[in-house]
């Protein structure tokens, strides 16, 4: 499988001083959870994304400590209150230490 | 399961629009307004009298339909007067619960878990919840603990917040591995805990079967 490419929309990139951001993520991964067994019978061994965080300048912001009942795909939205302009950083770490990153720019007025 | 003496195949599974609320006639235990005042208690609908043929052959059920029958009696069971049977967590929710908040018991209320009351997929149930805070440096919420009392694992994520969150709240999709309790604990900056519990009613489990 080619390496998962995350998804992220933000209502809107540049807002006043004391408004929020809302922030939707997404990012294609099986996720699979451990409790599956194969064709053969065998249990399918866990792989999920275990931690998504979103920083602001380096500053966490919102995180996630995922377990494997969170679904497939999985998908996120949450609210940010960037006080200054600047970059929200993604991170999604995978069990095998894989980290796929992303950022978006915060203009704030 | 009752099939009544009409029950041997379905002859069509054609669905009636009103079926739901006849099939809970069959099935259920409960009194039955019908049944009552002498009527049949098959939605209502005189059995013995032939030109209601077509009309009691559409309730001899396929199994499908009657296990859908079987999960629309237990819901509206539910949705009655019957109370569910209380049960204790069947997985390490509660220790989970004990961890987060070092011991204490949670209050309920300021965290609203928003789940739907039934979830057709366990692979992918969405679940949403805010809490109460002014989200400042001062007072803000910190962590919140999802656990679900009845997967294999009660675990399902924990989230950080911070006062730069603006608003704690949050969405995701979650995997149900059938009806169960979604508990979330909210831990304040000030190390008080809230939790709020919510039942989600699981149509098909979403842990791998």
């Amino acid at each position: 499988m080619s390496a998962p490419r995350p998804r992220i929309r933000l209502d809107r990139n540049e807002i006043s001083a004391g408004e929020t951001i809302e922030v939707k993520t997404l990012i294609s991964h099986t996720m699979e959870s451990g409790q599956r067994r194969g064709g053969d019978g065998n249990v399918i061994p866990r792989k999920i994304i275990n931690s998504f965080s979103c920083e602001f300048e380096g500053q966490v912001v919102f995180a996630c400590d995922i377990e494997p009942a969170i679904s497939a795909n999985p998908y996120f939205q949450f609210m940010v209150k960037p006080d200054r302009s600047g970059t929200l950083t993604f991170k999604w770490i995978d069990d095998d230490g894989t980290e796929i990153t992303a950022t978006e720019e915060i203009v704030v007025n | 399961m009752k099939r009544g003496g009409r029950g041997k195949k379905s002859v069509d599974g054609r669905p009636r629009p009103d079926q739901q609320s006849k099939k809970l006639n069959v099935f259920t235990v409960k009194g039955n307004e019908r049944e009552e005042t002498g009527q049949p208690a098959i939605g209502g609908i005189d059995l013995l009298d032939e030109t209601n043929k077509e009309t009691m052959m559409t309730f001899v059920l396929s199994r499908r339909q009657a296990l859908l029958c079987g999960f629309g009696a237990a819901t509206a069971a539910s949705f009655g007067s019957m109370s569910l049977p209380a049960f204790a967590a069947a997985n390490d929710a509660q220790d989970l619960i004990d961890a987060f908040t070092g011991g204490k018991t949670p209050e309920m209320g300021r965290i609203m878990l928003d789940v739907p009351e039934i979830a057709e997929n366990g692979n992918t149930v969405p679940m949403n919840f805010s809490v109460d805070s002014p989200m400042t440096a001062d007072d803000y919420v910190a962590e919140v603990l999802v656990v679900a009392d009845a997967n294999p694992r009660a675990a399902v994520a924990t989230f950080h917040f911070s006062p730069l969150s603006g608003s704690a709240e949050a969405n995701t999709r979650i995997r149900l591995a059938g009806t169960q309790n979604i508990i979330a604990v909210a831990k304040m900056s000030d190390g008080s805990v809230f939790m709020d519990k919510k039942e989600v009613k699981v149509t098909i489990g979403g842990c791998g079967g």
